[in-house]
């Protein structure tokens, strides 16, 4: 969970940059991206703190080792499936991830907890990113901005996005009416974990839509106080449920608890979608896990989704079997190793 | 063959059959692209040629032309395919943005309340209309339909 708060997990800032005169890498060749990559790494490796960052190579990675930075979310889903010509470049605390040929030339992803540290993190990059390709001819319009390979996202080259877990929203009924709000304030939305077309986990990403040139302070403030927004109604909807229908989220939390704790087959939509009702009950109060806080127990569970996440990607669907009764062992043995019990209302 | 010239702004189109296009030596994209790049002054002095021949011949030869046959299929930077755009909303690279300028630009007649109507007017409206329709632009269809509409309402009230 974010630093300080029971709903944002994570928020994410997007920088992209192209060069002139080179395809974009949707439509180029292996030359042509080695020619990308050997005019930005060096400005990757100028900038302070990817002097002793992590360099990958996409055509040296394994299947395996591509799935786990993909359910890491250090990579995303088009990088993953990129070959050769396309880099990869870790900053040491992998606050940041450079990514060179994803959908544009370079694209770099600033993580934080707490977006305004994010937002402060993506300044610095951005200052940095100027200083260091001070030489480097961007594709760039005076009117458009900087270009991209989508028309729609030419313009101050970032993109701002939140994830947030939203479990009392989504046990009101409420997300329909929540994807409509976000559509009119031009805010996209989607599943962060998904199983087949389906979101699990109820956390979902959120995303401002890539802005006119010089309306990035506008937008980041626009698009914080969007989230800001989202994640009030998401404590109020779970006060509301507190208040008013106790029975209903009580159930749920209940069944979610049992299926933990006694079941010896579970499928990754069932274990993420109970461990976020586990995660609502730890943050309510309804569990204690003395002498654990509930932040470290909620990171602990956090971690655990993350982890069977990465095992399901590696796994593939003939050891779903397998897996699915080792997810069930590891949270019987989980829960029978951290003493708990529920408040009065569940005696 | 289509051929663009796009100079401080200023854009030049050829439209020619292959056979013209060869007698121009004029068959092969990839070095005119190149020789555009390396060659700016002999290449700018070409184009120019081939225009004013075209011209005294009165050949076909577009400025800004509304209508479909006279849109670039290509980029010829990088051969990038229009159709391509028109379906996944993506381009090839930065120079597809000149050469396809027209796909994305927002028709002037739609935002412009003080354009005055008129047969010309409503005649481009059409062809505007036509041309958002076939490439499946269906926002920016439905505006120029209203502003159609406007049009035809405006002379009974």
């Amino acid at each position: 969970m974010g630093l300080g708060s029971d709903v944002v997990l994570t928020s994410v800032i997007r920088i992209t940059r192209n060069l002139k005169g080179y395809p974009f890498p949707g439509w180029s060749t292996a030359e042509s991206r080695d020619a990308v990559v050997t005019a930005l790494l060096p400005v990757v490796r100028l900038m302070r703190g990817y002097r002793n960052g992590c360099e990958l190579d996409m055509s040296e990675l394994s299947y395996e080792q591509r799935c786990a930075l993909l359910e890491r979310k250090l990579l995303t889903p088009c990088m993953a499936a990129r070959g050769a010509g396309c880099r990869v470049v870790l900053s040491p605390k992998k606050q940041t991830v450079f990514m060179l040929n994803e959908e544009e030339h370079l694209v770099a992803h600033c993580f934080s907890c707490s977006y305004q540290d994010a937002l402060s993190a993506a300044s610095r990059l951005l200052r940095e990113l100027e200083a260091a390709s001070k030489d480097i001819p961007w594709a760039f319009d005076p009117e458009m901005g900087y270009l991209s390979s989508l028309p729609s996202e030419a313009g101050d080259g970032i993109q701002f996005s939140q994830v947030l877990h939203l479990p009392g929203l989504q046990l009101a009924g409420m997300m329909e009416a929540v994807s409509r709000a976000m559509d009119k304030l031009h805010v996209t939305m989607g599943p962060f974990y998904a199983d087949g077309n389906e979101g699990t986990g109820n956390t979902y990403i959120f995303s401002s839509v890539p802005g006119p040139l010089d309306s990035r302070s506008e937008i980041a403030q626009y698009f914080g106080e969007v989230m800001s927004r989202m994640e009030l109604r998401e404590l109020q909807v779970r006060c509301q449920l507190q208040e008013n229908d106790l029975p209903r989220l009580c159930d749920s939390i209940g069944r979610a608890y049992g299926l933990l704790r006694h079941a010896h087959r579970l499928s990754l939509r069932e274990l993420r979608d109970a461990l976020s009702l586990l995660i609502l009950a730890t943050q309510l109060g309804h569990v204690e896990w003395t002498p654990l806080l509930p932040s470290e127990v909620v990171a602990q569970l956090g971690e655990l989704v993350h982890c069977f996440s990465v095992e399901a990607a590696l796994g593939g669907d003939a050891q779903e079997e397998a897996l699915s009764l080792k997810r069930a062992m590891t949270m019987r043995s989980w829960l029978s190793n951290r003493p708990h019990h529920f408040s009065t209302l569940y005696d | 063959m289509f051929l663009t010239q796009i100079i401080n702004g200023q854009v030049t189109e050829l439209c020619l059959c292959e056979d013209c296009a060869r007698k121009r030596g004029l068959f092969d994209p990839q070095t005119l692209a190149f020789s555009e790049k390396f060659f700016p002054e002999a290449f700018k002095e070409r184009v120019d040629k081939i225009v004013r021949e075209l011209i005294e011949k009165g050949e076909q030869t577009t400025s800004s032309p509304a209508g479909e046959k006279d849109v670039l299929t290509h980029c010829p930077v990088c051969a990038f395919p229009l159709d391509v755009y028109r379906r996944t909303g993506r381009l090839g690279c930065p120079d597809c943005y000149t050469v396809f300028a027209r796909e994305f630009a927002v028709a002037p007649a739609v935002t412009d309340e003080g354009d005055g109507g008129g047969d010309a007017s409503r005649a481009s409206l059409e062809t505007q209309l036509r041309e958002a329709v076939a490439r499946e632009d269906y926002e920016t269809a439905a505006a120029l339909r209203d502003r159609l509409r406007q049009l035809t309402e405006k002379p009974q009230a």
